[in-house]
């Protein structure tokens, strides 16, 4: 029981780690709580959704389980990579005509283009959450004969009342099913030749993808950000932009790529996050991402290390701490106020010790 | 010594592993203008910071008035009457010259939140009362014709004046100058020389100076304390600073 | 002892009246909000996202109150004195917070204070029904006037009346502060907070005391909105009306009191308007919440201190009017 609320809140916390890293990089070098980062994460999140259902990758003609391998590979890329040149376009259009103009208009701007990306999915992809799409196996009828091993669908176009054409995944043949003649005739006189089965996602198996992932991000960011001329060139603006720049480094090339990478680690998030939660909606980046900040201050923001390890904690507090309040203090409604602990742990931290966990101090000159 | 206004015993200020100050000991009688010498980076404006309570010591203790003003904050200092300017201005830029003067200016009681809002007669009293004598002071720093400019909008050298004019409206006991002359050319430094010595007598105030300009410190100040890394390598009148060879080691060691 | 039985006023109201009543009354509360937030934001430079949650104290403050001294008190002075408690309410939140937070840097401040707005709705939303209604909200006993059919028009007409003297006493009541010592005080923090330390202001009593101020104001609008309305819920008070009354402050620009109704109005009545039309009005009412973030970030690249800039609006009337003098006196 207790293991299940650990995993579940390394799960999560992997997810805020993942959002995080943009945040803590991005305040790095700008100075600039990059508000709307929680709505990368999110259409990060739907064109993941969008991968997954539309692509067919799981059609490729591979040995199981390598399409769907293949099929979420696919889509944590595209994921990313929207999320990412997203991320470039709004820093090029909103943020850096204000960088000048002081911290607090750059914060506005930062509400108001995250205000603004939320209202144009809603406009585009509806205001309702979209079920997670499961993977599919897909079988060719002629192939299945006997007793049906599992539930098998296939996808039918509708058109409803209002004109809306909408595609709809009905049962064709129940588990248990016997295949004869009649059956095979009736499924055929639909007009289907193809059937497939859907693999639900175990949660644990979600969690222990998105630990793996973070695992496998670390490496990559920590060489990224310590061996590379770019890298190099990212730390040296946020130490002193001014100096960087006089020191010949293109702030703005390094400030575009910041934003690139970080809100291409979000769009693996966002994979993650629609995986984990079975949904995805355009209010989804608001909770995680101002979460995924109170890690990265958690942590000490700036500090990579520092927003994995605050998105980690913040992860297991949540899960733990509403968990021990309703076991140990016997306080049923605990997990309703969650998010309202995680809110006050982040006053606590920001009052108590703002600079984090591996934050470095800062002081003003007189 | 019973007629020491000012000192501070063995201050210390490191940074990690650096030591901006290192156990510096100063100790100025009323009505004395030092000054404080040193080249960049010598620790001096660290020091001022000390003093004022900008900064926390590491070590050592201010004393100010008879009192131990070390665990003090910089605004508690300031009312016990220790004011200062600054190396580079910082005056309330979007204030005019006159609120920035009306705004330290404490003035008789009975202008609090509810007798302002309200608008009492008391209220009224008061706030013609800060009036005046800020417009006073201004008068007294021929800043009078600027009073309702926004400071950032002053010329230069106006804008130092201003930042002593300010100084002045905390009614203080003790100024500490930061490179009041930074950036004036002659004509104006020897007019601010004489300002000072004459606002000295009229305020009744003690002085320390922090000056880069030799003229300037060894012309008006009494006694003079010199740092270099940190450290006080020597203090006594003008004439023997001047002759001291750490000192000339310290400068001449400086422009290497 | 209702009002009704002082101002036997009938007033008669067509539905456009009714509607333009809640328009009026709307930008009067947004008003308050946006004046009280312009206190911390314009003037004392501090940066707060968490003015929703004192507005939401005020409201469930004042409503708490009412239905706990109802029928024991006469209604004028059960009015007053709950909008008196939610002021208190919410000043004491503001003093809660504030004390804490107000060292932090700006941005941090903002989302310390944003947190502390979210924290207020969860508490309500998980509160037992049967001291603030939880997520279902609270009904308000209406206390001013008994409100039928017959006297609606009357109580709108007199709850509108209500928030323009607020307005005004608020707008004035700035006013005075900013021209007081106290006042001084907090524009020199706000502008070099160092040098303000060094000169003998205490930075954290003026950023404190600007803080509590507004938050009293915004709960003074939480309750004479409560009373309004006449049933609250939580869901009212989201992160989304931060923006609004923010983009008030923006709008009208910060520091100016009279951009700041203005700015109010114009919002209020464009929503207001948008609400009125028929669902299929087409792309404007569409995407008008896209529409409003963009105002917003294009405000912010253009405009980062509001359309006039500090100024009020008279300053911009004359100093038109002197660029026309100028132009005709050229001709």
């Amino acid at each position: 029981m207790f293991f299940d609320y650990l995993m579940n809140g390394l799960g999560l916390g992997a997810i805020f780690a993942f959002i995080a890293l943009g945040y803590t990089m991005v305040y790095g070098i700008i100075k600039l709580i990059n508000f709307a980062h929680g709505e990368f994460f999110m259409v990060g999140a739907y064109v993941g959704y969008f991968c997954l259902r539309d692509l067919d990758i799981e059609r490729v003609g591979l040995p199981q389980p390598l399409p769907i391998l293949l099929d979420f590979f696919v889509a944590l890329w595209a994921a990313s990579l929207v999320a990412g040149l997203l991320a470039v376009l709004t820093e090029r259009v909103a943020y850096r005509p204000v960088r000048k103009a002081g911290r607090i208009a750059a914060l506005l701007t930062a509400v108001g283009v995250s205000l603004l990306l939320q209202n144009i999915a809603v406009q585009v992809w509806g205001a309702n959450p979209r079920s997670f799409p499961d993977p599919r196996v897909f079988h060719a009828l002629d192939d299945l004969e006997g007793e049906a091993q599992a539930n098998y669908y296939a996808d039918r176009e509708f058109t409803t009342t209002q004109g809306e054409t909408v595609t709809e995944a009905v049962l064709l043949i129940s588990q248990g099913d016997v295949l004869d003649a009649t059956k095979r005739a009736s499924i055929e006189d639909q007009g289907f030749d193809e059937v497939y089965e859907r693999v639900t996602l175990s949660p644990k198996s979600v969690q222990y993808f998105v630990i793996l992932a973070l695992i496998g991000w670390t490496p990559i960011l920590w060489f990224l950000v310590k061996r590379t001329r770019m890298g190099k060139a990212m730390r040296a603006a946020s130490e002193d932009a001014d100096a960087a720049r006089l020191m010949g480094i293109n702030i703005n090339l390094v400030v575009a790529l910041t934003f690139f990478v970080g809100a291409f680690v979000a769009g693996v998030g966002g994979v993650a996050y629609i995986a984990t939660y079975g949904k995805v909606e355009p209010m989804l980046g608001f909770l995680p991402g101002l979460k995924a900040f109170v890690a990265a201050v958690i942590g000490g923001i700036g500090s990579i290390p520092g927003a994995i390890i605050g998105g980690l904690i913040l992860g297991v507090a949540e899960a733990i701490i509403p968990f021990v309040l309703q076991e140990v203090f016997g306080w049923e409604e605990a997990f309703a106020w969650k998010d309202a602990i995680a809110f006050a742990f982040l006053i606590v931290v920001l009052v108590v010790k703002p600079t984090g966990l591996l934050g470095k101090p800062m002081r003003e000159k007189v | 010594m019973s007629d020491v206004l000012f000192s501070t015993h063995a201050v210390t200020k490191r940074y990690g592993g650096l030591t901006a100050v290192s156990k510096v000991s100063l100790e100025l009688h009323p009505g004395e203008l030092v000054g404080l010498i040193g080249p960049n980076g010598a620790g001096k404006t660290t020091l001022f910071n000390l003093i004022t309570g900008a900064d926390t010591v590491s070590e050592g203790t201010v004393t100010f008035r008879g009192e131990d003003v070390t665990e003090l904050k910089d605004y508690e200092r300031a009312g016990l009457g220790m004011a200062r300017t600054f190396q580079n201005i910082r005056l309330w830029p979007d204030m005019s010259a006159l609120d920035n003067v009306q705004t330290v200016y404490q003035g008789p009681r009975g202008n609090n939140g509810f007798g302002a809002i309200l608008r009492l007669p008391g209220f009224k009293r008061s706030e013609r009362r800060i009036r005046d004598d800020s417009m006073k002071l201004l008068e007294r720093m021929d800043l009078a014709e600027h009073a309702d400019m926004r400071s950032v909008d002053l010329p230069y050298g106006e804008q130092r004046k201003l930042e002593i004019c300010r100084a002045l409206a905390l009614e203080p006991k003790l100024l500490l100058l930061d490179e009041p002359a930074a950036g004036m050319n002659p004509t104006e430094k020897t007019d601010l020389m004489h300002t000072v010595e004459q606002l000295r007598q009229e305020f009744d105030l003690t002085i320390l100076v922090i000056e880069h300009d030799m003229k300037f410190v060894m012309g008006i100040c009494e006694r003079i304390y010199v740092l270099d890394h940190g450290e006080e390598i020597a203090h006594g009148k003008p004439d023997e600073i001047k002759q001291d060879p750490k000192v000339i080691e310290a400068y001449l060691g400086g422009a290497e | 002892m209702t009002l009704a039985s002082f101002l036997p006023l009938a007033i008669e109201l067509g539905p456009q009246g009714f509607w333009w009543m809640n328009v009026l009354f709307l930008v009067a509360i947004y008003s308050l909000l946006g004046l009280s937030l312009n206190l911390i934001n314009g003037y004392a430079r501090m940066f707060s996202l968490g003015h929703h949650g004192f507005w939401a104290m005020g409201a469930y403050g004042a409503a708490w109150f009412t239905i706990q001294f109802h029928g024991h008190m006469p209604g004028v002075p059960l009015f007053l004195m709950s909008c008196v408690f939610a002021m208190g309410v919410a000043a004491v939140g503001g003093l809660l917070i504030g004390l804490p937070c107000l060292r932090l840097r700006g941005d941090y401040l903002a989302i310390a204070t944003l947190g502390f707005g979210e924290i207020v709705r969860i508490a309500i939303q998980n509160s037992p029904r049967e001291a603030l209604g939880g997520s279902l909200g609270l009904e308000v006993p209406r206390v001013i006037m008994d409100v039928t059919r017959k006297t609606k028009a009357d109580f709108r007409v007199l709850m509108v009346a209500i928030g323009f003297v607020l307005v005004a006493l608020t707008a004035w009541a700035i006013r005075n502060y900013i021209r007081s010592a106290r006042g001084r005080a907090m524009l020199a923090v706000a502008q070099d907070e160092t040098a303000a330390g060094l000169l003998g202001i205490n930075p954290v009593r003026s950023k404190v005391l600007a803080f509590v101020a507004a938050s009293a104001v915004a709960g003074l609008a939480g309750a004479v909105y409560a009373h309004y309305q006449g049933i609250i819920t939580p869901l009212e008070f989201n992160f989304m009306e931060m923006v609004k009354i923010f983009l008030i402050v923006v709008l009208g620009g910060l520091g100016s009191i009279s951009g700041c109704v203005f700015a109010a109005f114009l919002l209020i009545f464009v929503e207001q308007w948008l609400a009125k039309l028929p669902a299929d009005a087409g792309f404007f009412k569409d995407w008008w919440q896209v529409e409003y973030a963009a105002i917003l970030v294009l405000l912010m690249i253009f405009r980062p201190r509001g359309i006039f800039g500090p100024r009020e609006i008279t300053d911009v009337w004359r100093d038109l009017k002197a660029k026309w003098a100028k132009k005709r006196s050229a001709a």
